[in-house]
């Protein structure tokens, strides 16, 4: 990533699904090396613009950059730079944790990869785990694994989509303990209900309601200061 | 060539370990090829285009059980979603998926193919198989006649991937569009059967290659169009 280039930039983005709109105009800057929690009810469109700035999906009106490309126009250029976590781990359940880091590293073409393999999955404590059948993982392992397998290609920039949902007590701690270790040199951004979780990690905070953004803080905020915030934000939107 | 490779060997490895393509497209032609000989009433005087036409519809349609089924494993867990995160291009994920699944209707094809032989042709009047001049050609018009409707298939079963009917969906999308390459396949199947020169059907086999040409190459084009989001 050049330096000076925001990792994430979305200008009036908007996106809906039919006559559906889903975001209303999102505007967001995320420098690099900063640490982004986005809260917000269900259905207030936090995966959505996610899934716009991963690639996943087309956006709507508006624009979007990641690392300086287009979301539109460079998805092959974003894709390189990119990871993305989510609360389904979209891995592959008959094949073994390695089989799962091989077969994905190969399209990013990780130089020396079962070296990183190794390295990936020492760093999630799973190596001894490596031949095991994904289906025979429980879901916090299966989670770990999901980690690893973005760290593959070493992404500058991290997109978690409700990382801890499925998680328990020590997955979660898991979880916030790798992302800590990730934090000082990858620009991050991560949806979560999850105050608790959300705040633990987080340079800033953005509260997304109904598809639009309606509270930014360049710093982070207190728990119960924030608490009080989050609730008079999304007190009238029940989700959809 | 490599990527498209780690496509095709990661399907191999899942079907391999969770057996539920091959088992299932073997019994279902089997069970497709009893049904036909009952019909035909045992006979082996059946004329030569007929039986082509049945070796043909037991093929596309186990075929289209193994189609179906293949990117069904692909959603199950959304791990196809990931592998479109990557930065591997649209078609060589395409073309993965094809060599994973010609490989394996052909696969099935070569266990239906003696039974084929044992239901229909033991002892029909007027055929003589010898290597050079049936057998291989009936098996190359099956390699070919199978890479032109597993090609639409694949490419109409990841788009079936995401609508609520994609059992129904994909024979109703698939089977408008293949068949001039059913007309094709069976008519030089019969021709072979009947002993006719390569002359004879030479034209047909060149019309079935253009097939395949056509179809494996706009499908992998288009691929990229038909698994993005539309946008609004």
């Amino acid at each position: 990533m050049q330096p000076g280039v925001l990792a994430i930039e979305t200008k009036g983005l908007e996106k809906q699904f039919g006559f559906f709109p889903v975001l209303k105009g999102i505007d967001l800057a995320v420098g690099q090396g900063e640490f982004l929690t986005i809260f917000g009810p269900n259905g207030a469109g936090k995966s959505t613009l996610l899934s716009i700035l991963a690639t996943f999906i087309k956006p709507g009106d508006g624009e979007a950059f990641v690392a300086g490309f287009d979301v539109s126009r460079e998805k092959q250029r974003i894709r390189k730079l990119i990871g993305f976590i989510s609360h389904n781990t979209m891995l592959y359940e008959n094949l073994t944790a390695w089989e799962n880091l091989e077969f994905i590293g190969a399209f990013y073409d990780v130089p020396d990869l079962r070296d990183r393999c190794s390295d990936v999955l020492k760093k999630v404590d799973l190596y001894a785990g490596k031949d095991v059948l994904v289906s025979t993982l429980s879901f916090g392992t299966r989670q770990r694994l999901a980690i690893a397998r973005t760290l593959l290609h070493d992404p500058g920039i991290l997109f978690l989509d409700e990382p801890y949902s499925g998680l328990d007590y020590g997955g979660a701690a898991i979880l916030t303990s790798i992302l800590g270790s990730m934090k000082t040199d990858k620009t991050v951004v991560m949806t979560t209900h999850n105050v608790f979780e959300g705040l633990s990690l987080c340079d800033k905070v953005a509260i997304l309601d109904h598809g639009e953004v309606v509270y930014v803080s360049e710093q982070k905020p207190g728990r119960d200061e924030f608490q009080d915030t989050y609730m008079s934000c999304v007190r009238s939107g029940d989700g959809r | 060539m490599r990527k498209i490779f780690l496509i095709f060997r990661k399907d191999f490895l899942v079907e391999w370990r969770s057996k539920q393509i091959f088992p299932t497209m073997f019994v279902f032609s089997l069970l497709l090829l009893l049904i036909f000989n009952v019909a035909f009433e045992f006979r082996s005087d059946i004329n030569f285009r007929a039986v082509s036409a049945v070796i043909w519809i037991t093929f596309i349609f186990s075929g289209l059980l193994a189609l179906g089924r293949s990117f069904s494993l692909e959603k199950e867990n959304n791990a196809f979603a990931f592998l479109l995160l990557t930065p591997v291009s649209r078609s060589c994920i395409y073309l993965g998926k094809l060599l994973s699944n010609v490989v394996m209707v052909l696969l099935s094809e070569l266990f239906i193919l003696p039974l084929f032989l044992l239901f229909f042709l033991l002892n029909a009047k007027g055929l003589s198989l010898s290597l050079t001049g049936e057998i291989l050609p009936f098996l190359g018009v099956v390699v070919l006649g199978t890479i032109g409707f597993v090609s639409l298939g694949t490419f109409f079963s990841s788009m079936a991937l995401n609508t609520k009917l994609r059992d129904m969906m994909l024979p109703l999308l698939v089977f408008p569009l293949i068949i001039p390459v059913v007309i094709t396949s069976v008519g030089i199947c019969s021709s072979i059967l009947e002993g006719k020169p390569f002359g004879y059907y030479a034209f047909s086999l060149q019309v079935l290659v253009s097939f395949d040409i056509i179809f494996v190459l706009l499908c992998s084009l288009l691929f990229e169009y038909l698994i993005e989001d539309s946008g609004d």
